[in-house]
This record gives C-alpha cells, sequence and structure tokens, in this order.
C-alpha cells in the first residue's frame, strides 16, 4: 500500500493532475516513497515471475478493499493470533507491505529479502 | 398524473444493464476487439512505478474516483427547468450511446498507445496541429469549468454564515490534515482522514452556533467578498505544496463523495420522492429563466458530465491505460464507470425535480425575474424556516441540489428534525469537490501556462522557478475569476457545457480517426454519430449564445467589456473545434485507401512509438 505520486485531485471537470503531476515538485517525497515501493514489486517480480505470486499495488483511498481482502487473507493463511492482531492494527500506514496476511513493513518499505523470505516461509 | 422516483431509477438502471450487456459488447467485441494476448502498458513499460498491472476492481475505484465530481450533480440540477423527461433522457441516451463510448475508446487508444495523453493520441493520430489545438482547447475549457463551478460555491455561500463558517473551516482542516499525514505522524493516512471527517462534521454541527452568535456578522458575506476570497484561495492553492492541501482535501473529498452518493441512492430508494416538477414545462421552447434558450440544443449542454464529458478523455489517457493489467478490463471499467456516473446525474435530477416547481425557480432565478414567471411558491418559507436560511434567488444549482437532497435525507425515519444540518452538509458536500477542483484546475492550468511561456523565455516553464509560478497562477485565477466576478449562472454555464462537450467532441474525433486507421472503418458510426450530435448540438448551442446572449450584452451599457470576452472565449473554442474537425476528415480520407491497401496503420505507428 503506497500513495500515488501522479494522481492527486482527480476530480471531474478539472481532469485531475494527470501527466502535470511529474511536473510538480513537491510530490518528491510521495514520489519516493513509491520509488521504492517500485523497485520491490519489480524484484519481487524478478524473483518470482508474473504467475507464482500475486502482487497488489493500492493506494490509501482503496481502504474499503484492502480491509475484507487483508481479512480474508489472514483467515486464508491462517495466520497466527498475534501476527493477525500486529497486521490488524498496522496496516494503515502508509507505506505498508503485507504478505499473506501477515505485516512485514508497517510506515516503511522493507527489504526485498524480509519479503522473499515471508513468502517462501509460508 | 404522478411521478414517482423509483421507475426512473429501476428504468434507467435496466437500461443500462442492457446496453452494457449488448451494445458495449458489441463494441468491445467487434469495433476494439479487445485482445488478452496483447501485453498492456502496464507489463510493456512496466516500471512497478507509474506502470504496473492492478486489479480490475482497484482500477475501476481510481477510475470512478477520478471521474466522478460536481459536475454531474449541478448540471441536471439546472437543466430541470426543462422538465424531468429531457434530463432524464438525455442523460440515459447520452450516458449510454455517447458518453461510455467516449470513455471506453479514449481508454482502450491510450492503451494501444502506451498510455499516452489525448492530446499525445491526437498528435500522433491526426496531426501535431491537433494536438497543440487540443492542448489549447483543454486550457480553455478549464478556464470556464473553473468559473461556472465557482459561481456555484459563490452563490450557494453568499449571505450564509453557517455555510461559509462551515467550508472557512475545511482549509484549516485540510491544512492540519497535511502537516499531520506527512509532518507530524508520517504515513498514517487514515488516521488524518478520520479525523479530518469528524472535525468537518464538526464544523457542520457548530456552524449552527455560529449562525446563531455574535460571530455570525463576521461570516455573513456578500458574493462579491466570497469571489475574492475563492480567486486569493485558487491562486494560493495552486502554489503550496501537494501535500498541505491539494492530497489531504483528494482523501477528504474521496471518502465524503463515495459516502454521500451511495447514502442519497439509498434515500432515494427508501423515499422513493414524488416529482414536483412537471415531465416538461413550457420553457423547452426556449425564454426560460436559467438557462437561455431552447431545449433543443441547451439542455444537452446544460447536462455535460452526467451524459458525456470531454474531461473524462484526460482521465481516461492518464493514470488508468498505465494500470490497466488486462485488455478485457477496460470494458468494466471504461463503460461501467461511466454508466454509474449518468445514474449519479439522475439522483440529482430526481433530488431537484423533488421540488416544487414554484419553490425550484425561486431558489434558481433572481427575485425580479421570478415575479415575472407567474409562478408561486409552495413550501419554500416553509423550507427556508426549516434551514434557517433565505433560499429565495440561490442561483447556481448548488443550493437547490442541496435544499433536495436534504428534503429526501430528512424524510428517511428518525431524521425529521435534522432539515438544516442536511442542508448544510449538502452544502458542504458540494463545496468540498468544487473547491478540491478549483484547487486542482488552476495548477493544471498553471503548469500549461508556464509550459507555454517556456517556449519564449525559457526559465518560465521551470514549476519551481517562483516568479514564474506567481505569474501563471496570478493569471489564471485571474480568468477565471473575471467570468465569474461578471457572469451569471445563465451566462457561465452555457459556456462550461459548450466547453465540456466540445472537448468530448473533440475526443471522439480523435478516436474515430483511431478507429479508422485500425481498418475498423465500418464500425466506426460507433464514435462518428455521437461526435456529430455533440458537436452539431454544441456549435450551435455555441453561436446561439454568441448571437442571442453575447452580442445584446456588448450593446447594454457596462457589459460591453463582458459580451466581447464572452464572445472571443466561445469562439475561441469553436474555431479549436472545428480546426479539430477539418484536420481528422483530411487524415480519415487519407487514411481509408492506404488502411484498404496496407492494412491497420494505428498499431503500426502505436509499435512506433
Amino acid at each position: 500500500m503506497r500513495e500515488s505520486d501522479s494522481g492527486g485531485g482527480c476530480i471531474c471537470c478539472s481532469g485531475g493532475m494527470g501527466e502535470h503531476a511529474k511536473k510538480e515538485p513537491s510530490y518528491h517525497e510521495i514520489r519516493e516513497s513509491a520509488g521504492e515501493c517500485g523497485r520491490l514489486h519489480r524484484e519481487i517480480r524478478e524473483r518470482y515471475g508474473e504467475e507464482e505470486v500475486e502482487i497488489i499495488q493500492i493506494e490509501p483511498k482503496d481502504y474499503i478493499y484492502v480491509v475484507p481482502r487483508v481479512i480474508r487473507d489472514i483467515l486464508k493463511c491462517r495466520v497466527p493470533l498475534v501476527s493477525s492482531i500486529r497486521t490488524l492494527l498496522l496496516w494503515y500506514p502508509v507505506p505498508a507491505v503485507i504478505v499473506n496476511g501477515k505485516m512485514v513493513g508497517s510506515g516503511t518499505v522493507p527489504r526485498a529479502n524480509d519479503i522473499f523470505k515471508e513468502i517462501e516461509g509460508y | 398524473m404522478t411521478i414517482h422516483a423509483m421507475p426512473l431509477v429501476v428504468g434507467a438502471l435496466c437500461v443500462m444493464v442492457i446496453f452494457y450487456r449488448y451494445y458495449h459488447g458489441f463494441i468491445a467485441a467487434k469495433v476494439a476487439v479487445l485482445d488478452d494476448s496483447r501485453k498492456t502498458p502496464a507489463y510493456t513499460m512496466y516500471d512497478g512505478q507509474n506502470y504496473f498491472p492492478t486489479n480490475k476492481w482497484v482500477l475501476f475505484g481510481h477510475h470512478f474516483a477520478a471521474i466522478t465530481g460536481a459536475g454531474p450533480l449541478i448540471g441536471p440540477v439546472l437543466a430541470a427547468q426543462f422538465g424531468v423527461l429531457p434530463g432524464y433522457l438525455w442523460i440515459l441516451i447520452g450516458a449510454v450511446l455517447a458518453g461510455a463510448v467516449h470513455d471506453f475508446i479514449i481508454f482502450f487508444a491510450s492503451v494501444r498507445h502506451g498510455g499516452k495523453s489525448l492530446a499525445e493520441i491526437a498528435k500522433t493520430e491526426i496531426s501535431p496541429l491537433s494536438g497543440i489545438i487540443a492542448s489549447i482547447a483543454v486550457l480553455f475549457i478549464l478556464v470556464v469549468a473553473l468559473a461556472g463551478l465557482g459561481l456555484a460555491v459563490v452563490n450557494a455561500l453568499a449571505e450564509s454564515s453557517w455555510g461559509v463558517f462551515t467550508i472557512g473551516c475545511t482549509i484549516p482542516i485540510a491544512f492540519f490534515m497535511g502537516l499531520y499525514m506527512y509532518r507530524f505522524r508520517k504515513g498514517r493516512i487514515a488516521e488524518a482522514t478520520v479525523i479530518g471527517v469528524i472535525l468537518l462534521l464538526l464544523a457542520v454541527y457548530f456552524g449552527k452556533d455560529i449562525a446563531h452568535s455574535t460571530l455570525a456578522p463576521y461570516f455573513t458575506l456578500p458574493k462579491a467578498k466570497i469571489t475574492l476570497f475563492i480567486l486569493i484561495y485558487g491562486f494560493t492553492a495552486s502554489i503550496l505544496p501537494v501535500w498541505l492541501l491539494l492530497c489531504p482535501r483528494d482523501y477528504l473529498s474521496s471518502f465524503m463523495k463515495i459516502g454521500t452518493i451511495i447514502f442519497l441512492a439509498i434515500g432515494i430508494i427508501i423515499v422513493d420522492p414524488e416529482l414536483k416538477m412537471p415531465a416538461v414545462t413550457e420553457f423547452i421552447k426556449g425564454g426560460g429563466p436559467i438557462i437561455p434558450g431552447a431545449l433543443f440544443p441547451f439542455a444537452f449542454i446544460t447536462i455535460a458530465c452526467g451524459a458525456i464529458s470531454g474531461f473524462h478523455a484526460l482521465v481516461a489517457s492518464g493514470t488508468s491505460p498505465k494500470m490497466v493489467s488486462k485488455e478485457s478490463d477496460i470494458k468494466t471499467i471504461g463503460f461501467v464507470a461511466m454508466l454509474i456516473e449518468g445514474f449519479i446525474a439522475i439522483l440529482a435530477l430526481i433530488a431537484a425535480t423533488a421540488l416544487f416547481p414554484g419553490d425550484y425557480f425561486a431558489i434558481n432565478v433572481p427575485g425580479p425575474i421570478f415575479e415575472t414567471l407567474g409562478l408561486s411558491t409552495v413550501n419554500l418559507d416553509h423550507l427556508s424556516a426549516q434551514v434557517g436560511e433565505t433560499l429565495n434567488g440561490r442561483t447556481g444549482g448548488a443550493v437547490s441540489l442541496a435544499v433536495g437532497m436534504a428534503q429526501i435525507f430528512t424524510a428517511l425515519p428518525g431524521m425529521s428534525r435534522l432539515m438544516d444540518y442536511w442542508y448544510h452538509f449538502a452544502i458542504m458536500f458540494e463545496a468540498l469537490f468544487i473547491l478540491t477542483t478549483i484547487d486542482t484546475g488552476t495548477r493544471v492550468a498553471r503548469f500549461m501556462i508556464q509550459e507555454f511561456g517556456g517556449r519564449f523565455y525559457k526559465p518560465f516553464e521551470r514549476v519551481d522557478h517562483l516568479p514564474s509560478a506567481v505569474i501563471s497562477s496570478a493569471l489564471i485565477s485571474c480568468a477565471w475569476g473575471y467570468f465569474v466576478f461578471t457572469g451569471s449562472i445563465s451566462t457561465i454555464w452555457p459556456m462550461f457545457g459548450t466547453a465540456n462537450q466540445l472537448l468530448a467532441g473533440i475526443a471522439l474525433c480523435v478516436g474515430t480517426t483511431f478507429i479508422i486507421k485500425l481498418g475498423r472503418a465500418r464500425y466506426a458510426w460507433v464514435t462518428i454519430v455521437p461526435m456529430t450530435f455533440v458537436m452539431a448540438t454544441t456549435l450551435t448551442a455555441a453561436w446561439l449564445n454568441i448571437t442571442n446572449n453575447f452580442l445584446p450584452l456588448t450593446r447594454k451599457e457596462g457589459f460591453g467589456v463582458q459580451g466581447y470576452v464572452n464572445i472571443i472565449f466561445t469562439a475561441v473554442m469553436m474555431i479549436c473545434a472545428v480546426i479539430i474537425i477539418i484536420d481528422s476528415i483530411r487524415v480519415w480520407t487519407k487514411a481509408l485507401p492506404a488502411v484498404k491497401k496496407e492494412g491497420p496503420l494505428s498499431q503500426k505507428e502505436a509499435a512506433n512509438d
């Protein structure tokens, strides 16, 4: 979960920032974080390919989508109680990374190795 | 004969489902020939940051949030002057045959062009001249759109201490949220949003106390002062860092938007209000007090975003095509998001037409003009007493929509005493959207001016160059501010509708060129028919606006400059559209024999990009 560096204020009749967001220097913090998430996304894809893992990269505006999804993953992957509580309490700071219902990074982008360990340990 | 809301709602849903299943299915299968074996830009240009495959429903949410705003809410309310039926039919027919097709084709064209923007596609598919003209048209359209929406807020807040207090509070609340989520507790966006929503609701609640306190005179402002404040807001917001105002506002308005629209839909289904407005009014032949002109062509430009909106082309060629994971997803996202926007426009029309005609016109028409209509109010005094404000002569559409929405909400069980709160909540909800639009729109227009200025003086295009940012923001704010200061909803809204529909016409023109170059000219009618209709109605409306409304204005003492400025703006937009049409026809006549001989051209060009 991470913020988008190319959206912002997308409202009908203004068309949103769209391509113009690229020119906006004050997005730099959001862009840095998005860039970090992008790097992680690429590393996971390089290691596992397109078929083996499903990566869903979403924005904080998608909280409505992500909450049931996290709960479903927790139940499906039988995440231990303490880890489940940790995930449910810490899922919301961005950037955040959740693997199979387990929180791996909250408020920071974790190293790719931490993600691999989590995926391979499942 | 009484009309109730439910048959209209159910009928609209049925029509939309049938058209989606058959007509849109046909376009996806035969015209676009969506092919899931083709890699989308999310794969071919994959970087994990801007280009990455995204779950269909997540992307649907993004796309829908991006295309839905204040436009589809205000337009149908103003078009209610023609009665329930014209607006209802145009929204329904426009959304399924024109709006959804427009959004889908541009989305599809952008995907096939590696996620490029509308202006870039126009440049590639038609000519560099059309690319430049499309950019100029967008700039002009932005200015008029900001003026139209700005005026709706100004009229809603004039002489309303409760409204001014509540909307005024949204600015420090957004600042606080920005500092909270990006400085004090970095990344805690959910926390900041929850706090922001609670503070907003408190601002609505305590607004009543302010209105009845000794502070009320400080918040009771005339139109001129509110216009000035909104102008200063737009100017400042376009220079401030995005994290401080734009981003927090975006989160606030996104959640408010979805929540309120769902609540309104549920409210209408439960309450099933009786629509007091007749099916058609006497104003279909012209002489209407809100929109000056007959049903044809003015109803078609008054309801812009709910039926077809050129601004959607900017979103459909923005972030969405970079993230779509397979071509078949374009069908759901492109068509359905627009159909839901049309459905929202129908909800707004229902909310407005649930008012008695006398009450509706008394709100939307200045007092002296209302007296000449021979109508009398039915419930307006009671409504005014309930909301605690004078509602007469509050033109612009925002107030009648808020009254209509509040009337539906208070008809829900246990809500009967909350009319004043619901009314101010609805005003806050509309203004929140519109201020976000002003914030973003002024900034985008500023970038476009800087880009243009950079051709003559290089440092001017640097967005971090403060003097350039200040000059271009001031220019753009003064441009839309001028229209708000001098115009009325009767002059600005038709200009806004004209601008928005012309952009849609331009996008359909680009879409048609793309279809022809794909080698599917026999199906080009799917875009040519709506394009012809949209261009014909809009150019007619623009011409009538110039000859019947603006030229007489130039002869009025003290309105000469305003009349000429309106004429120039409208004429420039018309010229932009006509140039693109002529340029496109030139390309079509060249492309048709070439396609027959050599096969599809678009894919070759797209592949070379």
